[in-house]
């Protein structure tokens, strides 16, 4: 971060040789367009070129990267919500019946991108901390300026959601997961 | 942080489920598997929080950033670095032809008032003319940062 912020451009490839993998997932699991999360990877970068001079060297970078990475997300997410939601409801009445929509059923990771756009912005981004980047409790409320016991209830209200998503989907074909239904935080 | 003295009741217990999941509670005296054997709701809970991981979050742990997406990164990265210097140039002529300005002004008034020959004093003036132009003209002459170099130095020169 050091060469970053004196303006050396080779430090940026590195950093992103290092890190480009982590931010790319981590938007993967926050928007469900892949070219979404491609173009927030990039802003991110962008971002990391702009911002290194406000990096404070004590902290600990990654937490600086995630934070950053989630924030432009939700920012992204909220402009393209509904874009996106009319998108994610043509894919899902074309698994309903229409055969033309083999490819995209082959996509896994479209089909997970999707369900997890169903939760809230809050939601995705505890889920994908933890499942994506395998972050502990403690750095997820590090990383979201959040107390660590708002961190776990939303992890359960999030997975709670999620699996009564995924049940959703499944009982179209062999049988849903049989989740009660519960209050959402 | 959850109260472990508080009653358990299901939303609280899925809380503590999904937190051992993650390693996160231990739940040493055992009291959400005692829940588990008395509340199917909760035990599909637990079970599909199994599931959800190879379900869900496999394949997107799997996703690679497309090819060639470092080397996007790095052209928009150069763009924008050309674009802010351009801003900062911009901003670096403006400021320099505000202090030629002023500076001409002075030396303007400090003519007008000195004690100098004729000569002298239209050659200076002449001078004046020319940054004021070049000034006025960005384009068709070096830069206002060059005809302030070059006033500094007449100046200067002047005074000896």
């Amino acid at each position: 971060m050091r060469r970053l912020a004196r303006g050396q451009g080779a430090a940026l490839d590195t950093l992103f040789a290092r890190h480009g993998g982590r931010v790319y997932r981590l938007a993967r699991g926050m928007l469900p367009q892949p070219e979404d999360a491609e173009d927030a990877t990039q802003e991110v970068f962008l971002k990391l070129l702009e911002r290194a001079g406000q990096f404070d060297c004590r902290a600990r970078f990654t937490t600086w990267l995630h934070r950053l990475t989630v924030n432009l997300c939700l920012n992204r997410g909220e402009r393209q919500r509904q874009r996106v939601c009319e998108g994610l409801a043509a894919e899902l009445a074309a698994e309903g019946g229409d055969p033309s929509a083999g490819a995209a059923q082959a996509d896994e990771c479209a089909r997970a991108a999707a369900l997890l756009e169903r939760l809230s912005p809050e939601h995705r981004a505890v889920l994908s901390l933890r499942e994506l980047e395998g972050l502990s409790y403690a750095e997820i409320a590090a990383t979201l300026h959040l107390p660590v016991g708002t961190v776990m209830s939303r992890l359960a209200r999030a997975r709670e959601r999620l699996a009564a998503e995924v049940g959703e989907r499944e009982a179209t074909k062999v049988g849903a997961l049989s989740l009660p239904k519960t209050r959402t935080r | 942080m959850i109260d472990e003295r508080a009653p358990a009741g299901c939303e609280d217990v899925r809380t503590r489920l999904s937190a051992r999941h993650d390693g996160e509670y231990p739940d040493p005296a055992g009291e959400l598997d005692r829940h588990l054997a008395r509340c199917a709701e909760c035990a599909g809970f637990e079970r599909a929080l199994g599931s959800l991981g190879e379900r869900v979050f496999d394949p997107l742990r799997a996703a690679e950033p497309p090819r060639g997406l470092a080397g996007r990164v790095s052209a928009r990265a150069a763009r924008a670095a050309q674009g802010g210097l351009r801003r900062g140039d911009r901003g670096v002529a403006a400021l320099a032809r505000g202090l030629a300005a002023a500076l001409l002004g002075f030396l303007g008034v400090q003519l007008f008032a000195s004690r100098a020959p004729a000569e002298e004093r239209s050659s200076a003036l002449e001078l004046l003319g020319e940054t004021g132009h070049a000034l006025a003209h960005p384009g068709d002459h070096p830069p206002p940062e060059l005809a302030l170099v070059r006033l500094f130095e007449t100046e200067t020169e002047a005074r000896r």
